[in-house]
C-alpha cells in the first residue's frame, strides 16, 4: 500500500480538468494554406473548456463536448480580372472645324488586385480519449493527460459562419475599387463560390488540427521536495520527498482517478 | 468499494507516512523534541527550546531539567506492533512510542549567595502514548489535523503512586509537544487538489483518511 493516496470520481475529476484546461490558457499558431483557389496567410489562437469527463479503466480520461475556442484572422489576395468581365471606353472624337477632330483615348478597365481579410471567432466541439502520463521534469513531478489519436472536429457549422464572414469582407474590400459599382453583387458572389464550404473547411482543418493533435493538460505538478510546513523562523520548512508518483482510473462502484506517492 | 464512497474526493496517508513525517518534522524543527532551562539551553535556537528552571525556595537558580524525546512512532489502528504495545488500540485510535531522556542537574551548594554546582544525571523512559485525532478547518479546503492524548503507559515504575505522577506529567509535556505537530491537509492530498473535509478523519486499516468535495 502507498504511503499517500489521493483519487477523485468524475464529479471531482471534471472539476480538475477544467481547472487544466484553463491552466493551459490560449494558444496561438500562424501559417498559410489554401482557401479554394486563393492561398491564405493565417493566424490563429485556441483555448479549451467544457466537456463532460468519463473515466475509464485502467488508463482513459474522457473527454465529451470539449469546446475548443478559437479566434482565427486571415487574409488573402484577389485579382478581380480573374473574375470581372474587361470593358474599355471607346474612343470618342470631336470634328473641329478646320483643324481635324479632337479623340479621347481608348480607356480600358484593368481591374486592381485586393486583400480581403477576415477575422471569425467560434467554438468547434470535440470528443477525446486521453491517456494518463506521470513523468517528471527537473524536480517536479507531473501528471498529464494527453490526447490519444486526433478527435473529428466538428468543423460544419464553423466553415458555414466563416462563408457569410468571407463573403461580408470581400464586399467590404470591394467598395473602395473604381467603377466597381455594378460588379459588387457578382463579384462578391463569386469569390464565396469560388471558395465555397469545401474550400474553408480545406483550410480550417489544417488550422484547427495542431491545436488538437498532442494536446495535452497539465492535472498535477509539484515538486518532488513537497513542502508540507512553511518556514517559520527560527524554525525551517517541512519537506518531505515524492519518491514515486503513480496515476492509474480505477473502477469499483465509481470511477475514481486514483493518484498514490511514496514518500520519505 | 471506492475510495471516496459517498463523497468526492477521498485522501489518506499510511502510518508509514504519518511516520516519514515525523522525522521530517523532528529533523527540520529538532528544538521541538529537546528542551532544556538555562544549565543545559542557554537560549532557544532551531536546535533546542529554552523553558523556565523549575523554581523551589533555596535552590539558587531553581531545578535546572532537561527533556529529550526521540521521534515518536505513531502505529494507527489496527495495531502494527505484534502484541508488544502495552496500550490496545481500538477503531479510531492511535498509539505514540517514544523515547524520553530525563535530566536532572543535580546540585550542590554552600548557601544561597553560592550557585554551587550541577552534575547531570538522567534516566530514560519508554513511553507509550493512546489518543484521536484532532482536526481544524481554517477555510475551505484549508485546514489540518492534529494529535490528542488520552493515555500514556510508563511501564516498570514502582511504586505505582509514582508511575501515575510521572504519567501524568509526561502526558502534559508529550500533548504540548504535539501541539506543534499539524499535519496539513494539502499533504494528504500530495497537494493534487483542494480537499474541502466532509468527513474524517478516520482512523482504519493503519491510515488516515479523509473524505470530501474540491
Amino acid at each position: 500500500m502507498s504511503d499517500i493516496i489521493a483519487a477523485a470520481d468524475e464529479v471531482a475529476a471534471n472539476k480538475l480538468v477544467h481547472t487544466a484546461e484553463s491552466t493551459l490558457g490560449t494558444v496561438s499558431k500562424s501559417g498559410s494554406g489554401s482557401l479554394g483557389p486563393f492561398i491564405a496567410s493565417w493566424n490563429a489562437s485556441a483555448s479549451f473548456s467544457n466537456g463532460t469527463v468519463d473515466l475509464i479503466a485502467p488508463n482513459v480520461v474522457r473527454i465529451a463536448d470539449c469546446d475548443m475556442n478559437y479566434a482565427l484572422g486571415f487574409t488573402f489576395s484577389l485579382d478581380l480580372n480573374s473574375i470581372l468581365p474587361h470593358f474599355c471606353l471607346p474612343q470618342v472624337c470631336i470634328p473641329i472645324p478646320f483643324n481635324g477632330s479632337l479623340c479621347t483615348p481608348k480607356i480600358c478597365i484593368s481591374w486592381p488586385t485586393i486583400s480581403i481579410p477576415v477575422s471569425h471567432s467560434g467554438v468547434v466541439k470535440f470528443t477525446a480519449d486521453f491517456s494518463l502520463n506521470v513523468h517528471k521534469v527537473g524536480s517536479d513531478w507531473l501528471i498529464d493527460i494527453v490526447i490519444v489519436g486526433i478527435p473529428l472536429l466538428q468543423i460544419g457549422p464553423a466553415a458555414a459562419a466563416i462563408l457569410l464572414a468571407i463573403g461580408a469582407a470581400a464586399s467590404l474590400a470591394l467598395l473602395i475599387v473604381p467603377f466597381i459599382g455594378p460588379f459588387l453583387a457578382l463579384a462578391a458572389a463569386a469569390i464565396t463560390v469560388a471558395i465555397g464550404i469545401a474550400g474553408i473547411t480545406g483550410l480550417l482543418g489544417p488550422i484547427l488540427t495542431p491545436f488538437v493533435s498532442g494536446l495535452t493538460f497539465n492535472i498535477y505538478k509539484q515538486p518532488q521536495v513537497f513542502e508540507v510546513l512553511p518556514a517559520a523562523p527560527p524554525d525551517a520548512a517541512v519537506n518531505i520527498n515524492l519518491d514515486v508518483v503513480t496515476a492509474a482510473v480505477v473502477s469499483s462502484d465509481k470511477d475514481e482517478l486514483v493518484l498514490t506517492a511514496d514518500i520519505s | 468499494m471506492s475510495l471516496t464512497e459517498t463523497e468526492h474526493v477521498f485522501a489518506s496517508v499510511h502510518e508509514r507516512g504519518i511516520n516519514d513525517f515525523m522525522k521530517a518534522f523532528f529533523t527540520a524543527r529538532p528544538r521541538y523534541h529537546r528542551y532544556g532551562s538555562s544549565f543545559f539551553v542557554p537560549m532557544t535556537t532551531a536546535s533546542a527550546t529554552n523553558i523556565p528552571a523549575i523554581s523551589f525556595p533555596g535552590i539558587p537558580g531553581g531545578i535546572q531539567y532537561m527533556v529529550d524525546f526521540s521521534t515518536p512512532i505513531v502505529d494507527l489502528h489496527p495495531d502494527s506492533s505484534g502484541g508488544t504495545a502495552p496500550l490496545p488500540l481500538s477503531p479510531g485510535q492511535f498509539t505514540i512510542h517514544t523515547k524520553i531522556e530525563l535530566i536532572v542537574g543535580c546540585g550542590r551548594w554552600v548557601d544561597r549567595d553560592n550557585k554551587g554546582s550541577f552534575i547531570p544525571i538522567s534516566t530514560s523512559l519508554e513511553v507509550w502514548a493512546r489518543g484521536k485525532l484532532t482536526v481544524k478547518v481554517f477555510g475551505p479546503g484549508v485546514g489540518e489535523i492534529g494529535f490528542q492524548l488520552d493515555d500514556i503507559e510508563i511501564v516498570d515504575i514502582k511504586p505505582d503512586s509514582l508511575e501515575s505522577v510521572l504519567e501524568c506529567i509526561i502526558r502534559m509535556i508529550l500533548q504540548a509537544v504535539l501541539e506543534n505537530v499539524r499535519l496539513p491537509f494539502h499533504a494528504l492530498t500530495m497537494g493534487a487538489f483542494s480537499l474541502i473535509l466532509l468527513r474524517g478523519p478516520e482512523i482504519e486499516d493503519d491510515q488516515v483518511k479523509l473524505y470530501g468535495d474540491v
